[in-house]
């Protein structure tokens, strides 16, 4: 005999399933146990030692393919925020492959996945800190504790509260406030 | 079982108070020396007119630590236990009164355990309006969808259709304990 419920209960279960299939659109990452909760930290020596030795060197994961070409673009590199950051055709687009293969567009991590999700179409911003999601993550933070801050002084200054930021990890529990301490929202 | 429902629902609560109030200071605490809502406002005030390092003075700053134990661990430690629980409720003997019910009863209360601190430690993070893309509306979804799976196995515990309910619930906590790990 049907049994009406169990047909219910599996036709649900069904579409709740599928409709998270997007979200890992790799199937292999369905059976990974790695995790990849965080920024995932790659490594390119060319990147860290030409970007990182002006600023952190920042996860691609953060930002999406887009974004990376915009900065990266050679004009662009004139005036990198107030700097000239101009570098030999070469390494620039050695960094922006690495910058662009690794972008969060395709990044397996759930945080890129969230900034790609509060990204709306075209939205390209050169900025992480003007990422919707990252915005949205620090909206309630005094500006007294980043800006009024000396420790601190800029929201882009992510390695002075994210305290393991080396390895792509901004989870709240390693929130601690250069200066002043744990955060408590 | 609402009686352990409810048991689960003061454990969290209770849970959470011991975890705001113990291991996460007050951003007030370096420079108010107590953590009372009448010296918070007060504290405030004065934090606007002085410059921070003044009134932070580094020693009174309890020191950064690795693997503290916050609302988050609890929140991932009921899940997963949750998801433990559920796996050795299928395998155990399937025997009133027996380890099938035990792990069964555990599994949903714990389930429920972890949808309550979720929703309280990290309610901030569901953004409705981005919709399946994001991995945190689909994790709030399948684990609360999952968790009522449990109960209902556990309600109906004895009849043909608890099975049902209860594969339903572990599929839905899986997937949706894999959306976030």
């Amino acid at each position: 005999m049907i049994n009406v419920k169990n047909i219910v209960i599996s036709m649900s279960v069904t579409v709740v399933l599928a409709l998270s299939l997007p979200a890992q659109a790799d199937w292999k990452e369905w059976f990974s146990l790695d995790r990849a909760k965080e920024i995932i930290q790659v490594n390119n020596p060319v990147y860290e030692d030409e970007c990182g030795s002006c600023h952190f060197a920042y996860q691609p994961g953060l930002l999406p393919k887009a974004s990376w070409e915009k900065l990266m673009d050679g004009k662009a590199l004139e005036d990198h925020f107030g700097d000239n950051a101009e570098l030999d055709d070469a390494v620039r687009a050695e960094i922006e492959r690495f910058l662009v293969e690794n972008a969060a567009d395709d990044a397996a991590s759930k945080r890129s996945k969230k900034i790609m999700a509060s990204l709306r179409e075209d939205l390209a911003p050169i900025r992480i800190t003007k990422v919707p999601f990252i915005v949205s993550r620090h909206e309630e933070i005094p500006d007294r504790l980043i800006s009024g801050n000396p420790k601190v002084k800029s929201l882009s200054q992510c390695q002075q509260c994210h305290q393991d930021i080396k390895n792509g990890v901004y989870d709240d529990d390693t929130v601690y406030i250069a200066g002043h301490g744990y955060f408590e929202d | 079982m609402m009686k352990k429902m409810i048991l689960a629902s003061y454990l969290s609560l209770a849970s959470y108070q011991a975890v705001a109030e113990s291991s996460l200071p007050s951003p007030w605490l370096s420079y108010s020396g107590g953590g009372s809502s009448g010296l918070v406002v007060a504290a405030a005030d004065v934090s606007e007119a002085r410059p921070m390092m003044e009134l932070a003075p580094a020693q009174n700053i309890i020191p950064y630590q690795a693997n503290r134990f916050t609302g988050n661990t609890l929140h991932k430690y009921l899940g997963l236990g949750s998801l433990a629980a559920a796996i050795l409720t299928g395998i155990s003997p399937k025997t009133y009164d027996g380890p099938h019910e035990y792990f069964a009863d555990t599994a949903a209360v714990l389930g429920l355990g972890a949808v309550i601190t979720g929703f309280t430690f990290h309610g901030d993070e569901i953004s409705l309006g981005n919709g399946a893309g994001d991995p945190d509306n689909l994790h709030m979804l399948l684990t609360s969808v999952g968790t009522l799976g449990y109960m209902a196995a556990v309600s109906e515990g004895g009849e043909d259709n608890h099975v049902s309910y209860g594969v339903a619930g572990f599929l839905g906590m899986a997937v949706g304990v894999k959306m976030v790990w």
